[in-house]
């Protein structure tokens, strides 16, 4: 009897199984529940404060959704610094090894591949769908934290706006925002509307309830598009910042009639697109002929967002053209758009290691986001010179002439350098009498002693840094073996 | 055996003749303590630096000072900061009387208060100052009024004596004891063997520190004040490192076996010195003294110290200090005259205490000079939080120092929101740069470049680029509704009081 009921049972949910299968194949929409995987990633991060190691190995848990092509795509942050991924299917007991095809930081997307055919059997392809209107219904998908199986959470979409994208930052894009729960392990998956993708979940707001964010349609086009020539470039920019005109006695004091608008060039940064294009004070009417109001919004949809969006929607390279106004009359100019070009990168770097070079114990590094996010609350506490440096570098027009800004990390303390050996965290001006431009430029420099030294200027002080010339290539040795370090320069 | 207890005997009479000397020595003179500690009541007052046209929270604190010579009481001027009522009591007796300040100097940390009710002082004896020996080893004992009625007793033990700097340039002797004082650091007398030794100015209740500033610091004072006008410590403000041992160093700059000193690093020209120092100069001795590579001399009394204590322990403003320096890797002897502090020299003030904020609002934008107090608005982790342009124009004072002594950093602090201000009303902590073109100098030059501005619009430019135009007429038209709706007494201030 017991028996029977069993296998009544089994027949019963096989049915099911089958029924919702043909239905949702007559629909012409895949499963999504068996297109959404999750994603086990291994990663490392080199130790900024030690930059010749590594930190210790680390593991994660995210989603990721296939899509056209045998393509997996899921959250950079979900991938970043790996050195393993495995993919596990919903009903599939197999784990499946997964390559990284394209990783853009800055929108913090990826694809994946599996090079194992067995992996893409029932699964279908999600096509992507489009930008979902305000309070309609989407269902998110995805393997968050709180069990192991796959975990769906419906909700509405409450917001469409531009905001930082954390993973790089500093960057900021169109996200969506929804009240589905999107929690640790979300990341990377599916948010479906009627069977299309019109979302990857990628971060949620700390300290509140119910915000969760996508990475909208228009933002997974743009990657998909940048790497079709085989190349991430990322997202391009304007290469000005820009200020709001709000206030009529500013737009008057420009000469604006009181019925034009637009956005204030600030600051037009060295080297980017704009660069030789746009003026300071100059105003932006329009971007390629959509019209910029004077809080910075263009019309979208049924609302207004800001108007970055004009620019991220194009590639590196392309041309965009606007209208601004300058000297109290209209022109129109155009130029190429380029990525934001940087002396001090104030982007979280992934993937890359520090570049260093260790001499007599002195740790030579450059000035970066990474190098000051080392510092916990790094924001209050690292060295506050640095981080006016890091702020400030370039509306303040500091040490313009340098490539980078060449910082003595710290000094390994060694009998050679023994008297030296608390300086930590301060610009390096001149080795030698050499200018420092680069970190090149120590590694020539230092190839030149004067006089038998080697004298080092830091910034802030006329005090020299001295070290005997005759005594580098012994400390050089003994340092390199008593703090066990592989190689004393990593110069790319 | 006897012999044993001869000896014993002997020793026994040794010790006693010992210990009558002692008593007789003891201060059987000296006069009891309540007779010589008075309790000071401050009712205070702190401007208000985020809203500088307002005066912010009152509070009474209950502090100690002591009786020194000429009816006067001296306690420590960081404990009346921004005063509005200051009363002695004495003895425990209920009654208070109004004191009055005479001197307040937050360069050597010390006030003195005199009391006009001459009453006040029958019955009290001044303090007598420790002089002569080493003070290491000894016992200390602190005073401090509590609850107006009663003088309590702490001891506390010597542990350093040092050169140390509350004010920029400005090198004070510090005593540090350990204590079991919960409460304390305001103004107390610190007394060894019946003489006063220092008064109290800092408690760290984590580490059970308190800090005294030496009674030398006092005398100081004194024989400032006896010379007719009270001038000052010294303005000694460079930079210097200590050359330490390094041979590397010692070499390259040609310094001999023997040689010991200081390595001046920054010497703004207004310093004392600054038109004879130079960037890289060792200074290897001061009036005679010779600097070790630690920074240090040989005070005799109180061992080692910095040497800074050798310009402003015992040196008076127009005395000469000569030093033997090293320059180029050749001894030369260079000499000049000790400058007074002056009231007004660099882009951040020295001491913003006790001073109304300049200020000027403008189309409710509220501009004001860069001050401490405004940096300290920030909190007390505001040297972390404070906004990092101004932190850097902080840290690096002493080189805009040249700018010229009227020079300012002149900030918007924030916009007060009116209909004129629209879409500024965000902006704050912003770094003034220019107005209609020009660079302000201070508070009263940028009121009057808007007072001048013959034009409609008024530009003001911020480091960072941004920018802000107000209609010129339209913010003079608005500005007493607007004064009015914040009620703010002044638009502007720009006294130095």
């Amino acid at each position: 009897m017991k028996q029977r009921t069993k296998i009544a049972a089994g027949v019963c949910i096989l049915i099911l199984c089958l029924v919702i299968s043909a239905v949702s194949k007559e629909a012409g929409k895949p499963d999504i529940r068996l297109s959404t995987v999750k994603i086990i990633r291994t990663f490392i991060a080199p130790d900024y404060n030690l930059p010749w190691k590594m930190k210790d190995p680390q593991s994660s848990m995210g989603s990721g959704s296939i899509i056209k092509g045998g393509r997996i795509l899921t959250n950079a942050h979900v991938v970043a610094d790996s050195t393993y991924i495995q993919i596990k299917k919903e009903d599939d007991p197999e784990i499946y090894d997964a390559q990284i095809e394209y990783i853009g930081h800055d929108c913090d997307l990826a694809l994946l591949k599996v090079k194992d055919r067995r992996f893409y059997a029932n699964t279908a392809a999600i096509d992507l769908g489009g930008i979902p209107e305000l309070r309609s219904k989407v269902t998110t998908y995805g393997y968050p934290v709180g069990g192991s199986r796959i975990s769906i959470t419906e909700g509405v979409i409450s917001r469409i706006e531009i905001g930082e994208y954390t993973h790089m930052g500093n960057v900021s894009f169109l996200m969506i925002q929804t009240d589905a729960a999107i929690n640790p392990g979300n990341s990377g998956g599916p948010v479906v509307q009627n069977g299309r993708i019109v979302g990857v979940a990628f971060q949620a707001s700390a300290n509140t309830n119910n915000i969760g964010f996508m990475v909208p349609v228009p933002i997974i086009r743009h990657f998909l598009e940048d790497v079709k020539n085989g190349r991430y470039d990322g997202f391009p920019s304007l290469g000005a910042f820009t200020d709001t005109l709000e206030n009529i006695s500013y737009r008057r004091y420009l000469g604006m009639k009181d019925d034009q608008s637009g956005v204030l060039v600030s600051f037009v940064i060295p080297g980017s697109g704009a660069d030789a294009h746009l003026k300071e004070s100059d105003v932006i009417l329009s971007i390629d002929g959509v019209p910029i109001a004077n809080d910075g919004s263009i019309q979208f949809g049924n609302g207004r967002i800001f108007y970055s969006y004009l620019i991220d929607i194009k590639q590196v390279g392309e041309t965009v053209s606007l209208t601004v106004f300058r000297n109290k009359a209209r022109r129109d100019i155009k130029f190429i758009l380029k990525p934001v070009p940087f002396r001090v990168s104030w982007f979280n770097e992934y993937e890359t290691l520090p570049r260093y070079y260790i001499f007599g114990g002195i740790i030579f590094q450059v000035l970066s986001r990474n190098y000051l996010t080392t510092w916990d609350k790094w924001w209050y506490n690292a060295d506050r010179r640095l981080l006016y440096y890091y702020s400030y570098y370039l509306t303040d027009v500091i040490f313009p002439e340098r490539k980078e800004f060449v910082l003595i990390n710290r000094v390994l303390p060694d009998e050679a350098n023994t008297y030296i050996s608390d300086v930590h965290d301060k610009i390096v001006d001149t080795v030698n009498g050499v200018k420092i431009t680069s970190l090149d430029d120590v590694v020539a420099a230092l190839a030149r002693p004067a006089g038998g030294f080697h004298l080092i200027h830091i910034d802030g002080t006329s005090y020299p840094l001295i070290l005997k010339a005759s005594q580098i290539n012994e400390a050089n040795i003994r340092i390199k073996q008593k703090y066990d370090i592989p190689s004393l320069a990593r110069l790319k | 055996m006897d012999d044993k207890r001869n000896n014993l005997m002997k020793k026994l009479s040794i010790y006693i003749c010992v210990l009558l000397a002692l008593f007789a020595s003891l201060p059987a003179a000296a006069a009891p303590m309540e007779e010589q500690v008075v309790n000071i009541i401050v009712t205070s007052q702190k401007y208000d630096y985020s809203s500088p046209w307002q005066k912010g929270e009152i509070t009474r604190a209950n502090i100690t000072g002591c009786v020194i010579d000429g009816n006067r009481i001296v306690t420590s001027a960081y404990a009346i900061t921004d005063n509005v009522l200051i009363e002695v009591l004495k003895k425990g007796e209920p009654r208070k009387y109004s004191a009055r300040l005479l001197i307040r100097d937050y360069h050597c940390g010390l006030a003195v208060l005199t009391v006009p009710d001459a009453e006040f002082f029958n019955g009290l004896k001044p303090v007598e100052f420790s002089e002569g020996a080493r003070l290491f080893g000894e016992t200390a004992r602190v005073y401090k009024w509590d609850a107006m009625t009663n003088l309590k007793e702490y001891s506390a033990e010597l542990n350093k004596s040092s050169i140390r700097f509350y004010e920029p340039g400005c090198g004070v002797l510090m005593h540090q004891f350990s204590t079991v004082m919960n409460e304390g650091g305001n103004g107390e007398p610190v007394f060894i063997n019946g003489k006063l030794v220092g008064i109290t100015t800092g408690l760290s209740s984590e580490t059970k520190t308190l800090y005294a500033l030496a009674s030398d610091m006092i005398r100081r004072m004194l024989k400032d004040l006896s010379s007719g006008a009270y001038e000052g410590m010294p303005f000694f403000w460079i930079n210097s490192v200590d050359i330490q041992n390094d041979v590397n160093l010692r070499e390259y700059f040609g310094m001999g076996s023997g040689d010991s000193g200081v390595m001046a690093t920054d010497v703004p020209s207004i310093s004392s010195g600054g038109d004879v120092l130079k960037k890289n100069d060792i200074i290897l001795s001061i009036n005679g003294t010779p600097i070790d590579d630690n920074g240090m001399y040989d005070s005799g009394r109180y061992g080692k110290l910095y040497y800074y204590g050798l310009i402003h322990l015992d040196k008076f403003v127009g005395d000469e200090i000569r030093m033997k320096i090293l320059r180029d890797k050749k001894k030369i002897d260079v000499q000049f005259k000790l400058k007074p502090i002056p009231d007004n020299c660099c882009v951040i003030p020295l001491i913003s205490n006790d001073r109304q904020p300049r200020y000027y609002i403008f189309g409710g934008l509220v501009l004001q000079e860069l001050t401490i107090g405004y940096l300290e608005s920030f909190g007390p982790e505001w040297k972390k939080k404070g906004e990092k342009r101004m932190l850097y124009y902080y840290d690096t004072v002493k080189s805009m120092a040249d700018e010229g002594a009227d020079k300012k950093i002149v900030i918007l602090n924030k916009v007060l929101p009116d209909p004129v201000n629209k879409g500024y009303q965000y902006y704050g902590n912003l770094v003034l740069k220019k107005v209609n073109g020009t660079a302000a100098r201070d508070i009263a030059h940028l009121k009057k470049l808007v007072d001048d501005s013959q034009g409609r619009f008024v530009m003001f430019e911020f480091a960072g680029n941004s920018s802000i135009v107000l209609d010129k007429r339209s913010a003079l038209t608005g500005e007493k509704e607007l004064l009015k709706k914040y009620n703010i007494s002044s638009p502007y201030n720009d006294s130095d009081e």
